[in-house]
């Protein structure tokens, strides 16, 4: 009841979005790590596995509510003084957060990505980090009907989530199709464990190479639902099969595929909903001023930032420094801005 | 006169600002941080000082000093500098040039517009730049002389003591909003009505917390909280009009002329940046107060640096303008005020 009344008062007055976010300095003070409109957790442990993975657990505050098996969270980190915000799937069932009172995280961690390279160090220094409401909607929903999981490297996380909270609420076939470069299949210990418990679970581990078609593993005979999870064509291929065979399909797409820089791109940038396609071989606000978007335009040259704005997801150059952005949330200047992949904008 | 080499300064200059934002991280975050922090305590403790006066008014002044103090804060070393985005590579949403409203009078889009872009790129030239003499001051013989000059060091005082509400008028004033004829060289980028309604709308809220909404909770203090935040607000004005017009204002620095300034090359952009601007020496503390503003020339040749470098940097800034023989203009407060004080004069009169 005051909550309301208190974020009504600092918007109109204290100019800040909540009451929490104005006094968010203050409450560092006793709470390191806090955040206005984020949760805070616990960095419990980080370790190294095979193939550059990190399995990260995290102590998240009491308010935190409990996800569903398969859905994400952000996770965001202080590396040198920089809020760095990327999205990762719970590789814990709800049962399992409540048991330990621990999430984990299985992250792939890539050398090009800005994030996952200083997401360890981070982690190392940070003892807070702060994470985001759970959301999703990539959740089991084939009780009544056998299943068929498909995970492609780190998109194993959110099959481990879903196997543990779903195998004892059904009787049907759950089969597992998981691939992995030789030598980085992750958590096969619990997964044979899993095996063992449950009869009507099974799976097999696969490399691309060895194992050149995605869908050979599928029992289409028993018509199963198919859950997805890996890189983008990984998923592409899947989908078409499905859709020939017409299996129910259901996908969650975590990662961002990242084509070359070559001087004459085509991206598409999504703007407040709406979609425009963009070259790379001009900046941005040059080519919204040309489509007659509400951008606002300053200096032109990158020192007023009148024509900022949030990159909601997607890379871009900045043409003053020549270095890449984040894929992640950030603020942008549109004048010193090329476009490198796809990219969502808040104007 | 030694001839300025424009190319070497650019190169000194730039070499400067790149080596020093790729060291800005942690510590630069962790700064502004702690005088976010140092401002609500001060906010926060200043108004709850305000409530005890009638126990023991010196209590009463502390508050005023605290609130005044939050005030400075929020407006110079915080409103300023994370406006201009010197902290947006925090992607800290509290404090980014995008969202952050400060505690004045004047709306942020309005003077990151007026201020940011109109005042930061056309620096003092005459005609482009409102921010010499706002408009109001005759400050050098490029503006033709007018009775209305001969009384205007009363209208300084008046703008000093009204400074926020000067600001928050500003852009109104240039695009003629409610009086005089509209300019041909101007194009607004937004609708009279849009800023009439963010004008009013913000002027209305301040006006509302410091005189209405505080005063009433405080019920039979009512008297003591008005009263602490009229001066609050005063002690504001008068210390952020006195610091921008030291570092504009003083008798040495330089305008330009529109037509010397087409195709200005990156070295001819920081030389009129430098002679643009006046420093005031000082402790750290007054730094802080200032916004970093008593480092104004490195404020206008770097404004998106974080303001926690200025410092550091100056000394080779300072060495970069030597080398080519153009001044560095700094001197102590009571110097550089005293200055201001006699252009004002001055150009009074004919
Ligand atoms: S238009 Fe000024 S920073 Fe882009």
């Amino acid at each position: 009841m005051l909550t309301p009344v208190l974020d009504q008062f600092s918007k109109w007055f204290l100019h800040h979005q909540s009451f929490a976010a104005y006094i968010e300095p203050i409450m560092q003070v006793f709470k390191p790590g806090w955040r206005a409109d984020l949760f805070r957790a616990k960095v419990v442990d980080v370790q190294a596995l095979s193939g550059q993975f990190l399995s990260i657990s995290l102590k998240p505050s009491k308010k935190w509510p409990i996800h569903i098996a398969g859905q994400h969270i952000s996770l965001t980190v202080e590396a040198n003084g920089r809020l760095l915000t990327r999205v990762f799937t719970l590789a814990c069932s709800p049962a399992q957060f409540k048991a330990t009172g621990l999430l984990r995280l299985l992250v792939k961690t890539d050398q090009q990505g800005h994030f996952t390279s200083q997401l360890q160090n981070a982690l190392a220094v940070q003892p807070w980090c702060n994470i985001s409401l759970p959301s999703g909607d990539f959740v089991f929903k084939s009780w009544h009907k056998p299943s068929t999981f498909i995970a492609g490297g780190s998109g194993i996380t959110p099959m481990l989530a879903m196997l543990d909270q779903q195998l004892s609420n059904t009787e049907h076939q759950i089969k597992l199709i998981y691939f992995a470069k030789a030598g980085e299949h992750q958590c096969t210990n619990e997964l044979k464990m899993l095996t063992q418990q449950y009869n009507h679970f099974s799976y097999v581990m696969l490399t691309r190479d060895r194992s050149p078609y995605l869908t050979t593993h599928i029992n289409t005979d028993d018509n199963p639902d198919i859950y997805c999870c890996g890189p983008a064509g990984f998923m592409q291929e899947v989908a078409d099969f499905t859709r020939l065979l017409n299996l129910t399909y259901y996908q969650e797409s975590f990662a961002l595929s990242m084509p070359k820089l070559t001087d004459d791109n085509h991206f598409s940038v999504i703007i407040n909903k709406d979609t425009h396609v963009v070259t790379s071989n001009e900046v941005l606000l040059n080519q919204f001023e040309a489509k007659k978007l509400p951008v606002q335009r300053g200096c032109g040259i990158g020192i007023c930032h009148q024509c900022q704005c949030i990159k909601k997801s997607g890379v871009v150059r900045n043409l003053k420094t020549n270095q890449l952005s984040d894929t992640g949330e950030q603020l942008i200047q549109l004048c010193v801005s090329q476009a490198v992949s796809d990219l969502e904008l808040q104007l | 006169m030694t001839t300025i080499n424009y190319q070497q300064l650019a190169d000194d200059l730039d070499e400067i600002k790149m080596s020093t934002l790729a060291t800005v991280g942690q510590k630069d975050a962790n700064y502004i941080r702690s005088i976010v922090r140092k401002q609500r305590f001060c906010e926060i403790g200043g108004r709850i000082l305000f409530m005890l006066g009638f126990v023991q008014p010196l209590l009463w002044v502390a508050g005023v000093l605290l609130l005044g103090l939050a005030k400075i804060l929020d407006n110079m070393e915080i409103g300023h500098n994370v406006m201009h985005g010197q902290y947006d590579w925090m992607n800290d949403k509290q404090l980014n040039s995008k969202s952050y409203e400060w505690d004045i009078a004047c709306d942020g889009q309005s003077w990151n517009r007026v201020h940011n872009f109109e005042h930061h790129t056309y620096t003092n030239i005459i005609g482009k730049d409102r921010d010499f003499g706002y408009g109001l001051l005759r400050l050098s013989n490029d503006f033709k002389w007018r009775l209305k000059n001969t009384w205007q060091f009363i209208t300084y005082l008046n703008l000093s003591v009204l400074f926020q509400w000067g600001v928050s008028y500003h852009e109104l004033a240039g695009e003629r909003v409610f009086i005089g004829k509209k300019k041909p060289n101007r194009k607004g980028a937004v609708a009279h009505s849009t800023l009439k309604k963010r004008f009013f709308s913000k002027g209305a809220r301040q006006l509302i917390k410091d005189y209405v909404l505080f005063p009433v909770l405080a019920g039979p203090l009512f008297l003591w909280v008005l009263s602490g935040n009229f001066l609050a607000n005063l002690i504001r004005n008068l210390w952020t009009s006195t610091i921008i017009f030291c570092g504009h204002f003083t008798e040495q620095t330089h305008t330009f002329y529109e037509q010397d300034c087409k195709n200005e090359s990156q070295g001819q952009w920081y030389y009129r940046q430098a002679l643009g601007s006046s420093n005031i020496k000082g402790a750290r503390w007054f730094h802080i107060l200032t916004g970093h503003l008593s480092f104004q020339i490195e404020h206008h040749l770097f404004p998106d640096m974080p303001s926690s470098r200025y410092q550091e940097i100056a000394p080779k800034v300072q060495a970069a303008l030597q080398k080519q023989g153009i001044a560095y203009n700094t001197g102590g407060f009571f110097q550089q005020y005293t200055s201001v004080l006699k252009r004002i004069l001055r150009y009074s009169f004919k």
